[in-house]
């Protein structure tokens, strides 16, 4: 069990069961207890700076939530995927880094296209319906499928769907009428 | 061009700006737990997001808290060896012991916290009466229960034997961003209801609970009652 960081294999088949159910508790509990082993292991094997260290961990981290809600990791050795995921993440943004890097003299654009994408999603968001955010957040943030939310909510999968299909041109309306701002980028 | 002027493209297939939507929404909502791990991660587990070795405040601080819990660790040993133990004691038992010789006593209105509340002051007055029932009744007639009220109204719960009431009492006071000593006490007596009720995510709890914490030898002796 060391190697899955303590937890057996039914432990974490009810860790993914409660991610689904959105909650977030027993992971946390386990996975930010083990947060610094990370950065030290990425600082010792790859000379990195801590901070460098910390923001693979934590985009890791990210992608481990998503990858257990999306079945995509199977109980095993935890504790060896988390820190081989975390060396790569580490490569990829110390690579993208490089690529990235404003040369002297030159100006960084005010808004990047990215920028303005969480900005427009930003102002968006909260002018949709209770419903519609729940409902596209657990769909897409929390990988339910529509037939899973059908059966939690107690309807049909049809109207499930239907209503997951007003909700994006909603969205996409709201996306509409607040990029009009940002024209130019 | 970004993702959203490509959502907008009429000539995007749908499906395209369907997975274009999941990932901004991803976008928005790692960014939201990120920042809200960080927030843990610093109060939590004094993991921030700048190294503090090179701070010499810190390190004070380091050097104190090792101290203190040197001292801790020599105390329960010693304490430990006093105490006469049987292995064959079970995990029910062990939790159903710590949970009766528990001191519960809400120290709110004592601390002139409350003061206003008249529900509230009901609730913790029944509750320092040990009439838990009526405890468990004054939160129920409450509009809104705050870290400290779940807390205390998952320990009555706990008193009566309720124990997945309990539980669900105290998962909602962690929800709520106890103070880091509150979080401790509901993490333990979380762990236990968890033990009363053969709940497997027990151990777990247990077993992150950090060495120098307060109740760290008792969770250990269940961790080894559970593992029997």
């Amino acid at each position: 069990m060391k190697n899955n960081f303590g937890l057996s294999e039914k432990e974490f088949e009810q860790l993914r069961l409660q991610l689904k159910s959105d909650d977030l508790l027993l992971f946390e509990k386990i996975f930010l207890s083990h947060f610094k082993d990370c950065i030290a292991y990425i600082e010792k094997n790859y000379r990195a700076s801590y901070e460098d260290a910390y923001d693979a961990t934590m985009d890791t981290l990210l992608d481990f939530r998503r990858r257990i809600l999306l079945d995509k990791i199977k109980y095993g050795n935890l504790r060896y995927l988390f820190t081989k995921m975390a060396t790569q993440v580490y490569l990829k943004n110390m690579s993208a880094k490089k690529s990235t890097m404003t040369p002297v003299g030159m100006k960084a654009s005010i808004i990047t296209p990215d920028e303005m994408d969480i900005s427009v999603l930003d102002q968006s968001w909260p002018e949709l319906s209770r419903e519609c955010q729940d409902l596209l957040k657990l769909h897409f943030y929390g990988k339910a499928k529509l037939a899973e939310i059908a059966d939690e909510v107690g309807k049909s999968a049809s109207s499930i769907r239907k209503q997951k299909e007003r909700c994006l041109g909603k969205l996409k309306n709201l996306f509409a009428k607040h990029s009009k701002a940002y024209q130019d980028v | 061009m970004s993702d959203i002027k490509k959502i907008l493209d009429l000539s995007t297939p749908p499906a395209q700006q369907e997975k274009l939507i999941e990932q901004l929404i991803d976008r928005k909502f790692d960014a939201e737990l990120k920042s809200e791990w960080a927030d843990k991660l610093g109060k939590e587990y004094g993991t921030t997001q700048q190294n503090d070795k090179d701070n010499p405040a810190q390190q004070r601080n380091v050097k104190l808290w090792l101290t203190l819990a040197a001292v801790a660790a020599v105390l329960i040993i010693l304490l430990w060896s006093l105490k006469p133990f049987s292995s064959q004691v079970s995990a029910d038992e062990l939790a159903k012991d710590y949970i009766a010789s528990a001191e519960m006593y809400d120290i709110r209105a004592a601390k002139g916290q409350i003061s206003d509340d008249q529900q509230r002051i009901t609730a913790i007055q029944a509750f320092n009466q040990k009439s838990y029932q009526a405890a468990i009744a004054a939160y129920a007639d409450m509009s809104m229960l705050l870290a400290d009220d779940l807390y205390y109204l998952g320990l009555a719960q706990l008193q009566l034997n309720d124990y997945p009431a309990a539980a669900a009492s105290l998962k909602g006071s962690l929800q709520q961003n106890p103070s880091e000593q509150l979080r401790e006490e509901i993490s333990w007596y979380l762990s236990l209801s968890q033990v009363l009720q053969s709940d497997a995510a027990a151990i777990s709890w247990l077993r992150a609970m950090p060495e120098d914490s307060w109740k760290y030898e008792e969770a250990q002796r269940l961790i080894r009652a559970l593992e029997q």
